[in-house]
């Protein structure tokens, strides 16, 4: 994640909290998860493909430590906002699966050799927006122009939606309540995703290295 | 059946029992706090400050779910009590509930009518936190490791802390319920979590909720509010006087008017105001809240305004 994306998504993961608090609850954020709302762009974000030579060289601490504060913010206004409803055990896991996932995305996009970028890239592009537009053409689709919400969508709600991490954050922010589920079917295509271009990026190394 | 089966569809809450039952209280000074621990139903607390010697006997509301000690009415609830300071509380006996008969002798369907459906407010950020966001990431800049891991991980923990202890808001909704076959009417205002007192009627959801009342004596009076994190709340005062008629409007001015004909159509009038028949209307385009749509009886006149301050006033048979 380069710097320009990096402070732009530090910005989106801060401006619905600020625009609430300067409008004093303007946006009508109520029953939304402030904490999804802050993940959301960073996890839009964090696996949009390097250019060679911009990436920061030191490591993913820097991401962490920008894109903490700003969902410790969200996470603090969810545990204030509905004291009874949300356990501080729902709260700590959407803490750590918005870090996990922003961590792994991260590092796919981190690579260094030309095949594992440009495989890296086509996962980010079809697992990450892609699944999210084929959500919502799923679901919107079906529909026709009539916008008929009688008519039943088709597999969106089922496997399609649970495996893009933007779904997952959307309906996070929208409904306050994460799907573990579909939260641990993300991490699990993210981990995939690293673990390919790692060993892609790795077998690189090895073709280069002189014996 | 079909009114029900709106109110339900709606997601409108019906009435429910009263959790405002007043009891007599003797105090003694010298006094600074009094609880009155009602077990699961919730507690009284009473801030009294009484110089020594001084004597005061108030009416002082408990959160009771059923106020009848087995099923006689004579007997008194017993709360344990428990005092801050040197003086006595003596608990007398359980007022007559004069409130919950006028409200009883309303009409069923108007008693019945559903109510606003609030949900918990959010919390807002403050400057403090979002000026510590700022910070954290001017320090993950850092090309310090010390700087970095320690000092954003301090301002995340701060930032947490902070942004977790703001209270709330919470989204209230007054409502006036009349119908024009009854004499009275009643306003209720319905919030989540907090609500102020004194009301006449306390509806609390869910019902077993336990609830707390924090009061505090002024001028032999007790003022407070009702808390129940996680609860909604329905504070009702009942009233008789002027209603607004297709003649006149003797209630309040109106920023918006709807009036539904028997036929179910629904027409805009506009803002009415006070003292004016009411003006010529045009086929409604926007309605109002689903809510003060639901559950109304077919085949009768209805009447929705909204004044300048968000209260509606919903009356039957107009």
């Amino acid at each position: 994640m380069n710097g320009a994306a990096l402070g732009l998504a530090w910005f989106l993961s801060i401006l619905p909290a600020s625009l609430d608090a300067l409008t004093s609850g303007g946006l009508a954020l109520e029953g939304a998860s402030k904490l999804g709302l802050a993940s959301l762009p960073w996890i839009a974000l964090a696996g949009i493909p390097a250019v060679r030579g911009k990436g920061p060289a030191h490591g993913p601490w820097p991401l962490v430590f920008s894109a903490l504060p700003p969902l410790a913010l969200g996470a603090g206004l969810d545990r204030a906002s509905d004291p009874a409803g949300t356990s501080p055990f729902e709260t700590g896991a959407g803490l750590l699966v918005s870090v996990l996932l922003v961590v792994s995305w991260a590092g796919v996009a981190r690579r260094s050799a030309p095949r594992s970028r440009l495989v890296a890239g086509a996962f980010w592009f079809l697992l990450v927006p892609g699944l999210a537009a084929l959500d919502a053409a799923l679901e919107w689709v079906p529909r026709g122009a009539g916008n008929d919400p009688s008519v039943v969508a088709g597999p969106s709600g089922t496997w399609i939606g649970r495996s893009s991490a933007l779904v997952l954050v959307h309906r996070w922010s929208r409904d306050g309540y994460l799907d573990l589920w579909s939260a641990a079917i993300c991490l699990a295509i993210a981990v995939l995703a690293w673990g390919v271009v790692v060993g892609l990026d790795r077998a690189a190394e090895a073709e280069t290295t002189p014996p | 059946m079909m009114a029900l089966l709106l109110v339900l569809a709606s997601g409108g809450a019906l009435a429910g029992e009263n959790r405002l039952h007043w009891v007599e209280v003797e105090l003694r000074g010298p006094l600074e706090e009094v609880c009155f621990d009602c077990g699961h139903d919730g507690a009284t607390r009473l801030r009294a400050r009484l110089a020594p010697g001084e004597e005061l006997e108030v009416l002082v509301p408990l959160p009771l779910r059923d106020p009848v000690v087995n099923g006689d009415p004579s007997l008194r609830p017993r709360p344990r009590i428990q005092v801050l300071g040197a003086g006595r509380v003596i608990l007398g006996a359980l007022v007559p509930d004069s409130a919950q008969a006028r409200f009883e002798r309303l009409p069923p369907g108007l008693r019945a009518r559903s109510r606003p459906p609030v949900g918990p407010g959010g919390a807002h950020a403050r400057a403090p936190e979002l000026l510590l966001v700022v910070a954290a990431f001017l320090l993950a800049r850092s090309r310090s490791r010390l700087f970095l891991v320690a000092g954003s991980s301090l301002a995340c923990i701060l930032v947490f802390v902070l942004a977790s202890r703001r209270i709330p808001g919470s989204a209230a909704y007054r409502v006036v319920e009349i119908d024009v076959e009854s004499p009275a009417w009643f306003e209720v205002e319905a919030s989540a979590g907090t609500l102020s007192l004194p009301r006449e009627r306390l509806e609390v959801e869910p019902a077993h909720a336990t609830v707390q009342f924090e009061l505090e004596l002024r001028a032999g009076e007790v003022r407070g509010i009702a808390r129940s994190p996680g609860s909604r709340l329905y504070g009702i005062l009942l009233g008789t006087g002027a209603i607004p008629t297709r003649g006149r409007n003797d209630g309040r001015d109106f920023e918006g008017a709807w009036s539904r004909d028997a036929d179910g159509g629904w027409r805009d009038h506009g803002a009415w105001k006070r003292g004016v028949p009411l003006p010529e209307a045009s086929p409604a385009r926007i309605l109002p809240p689903g809510w003060l749509l639901a559950g109304l009886p077919p085949g009768r006149g209805v009447f929705l305004g909204v004044t300048e301050d968000g209260s509606w006033v919903r009356v039957t048979g107009f």
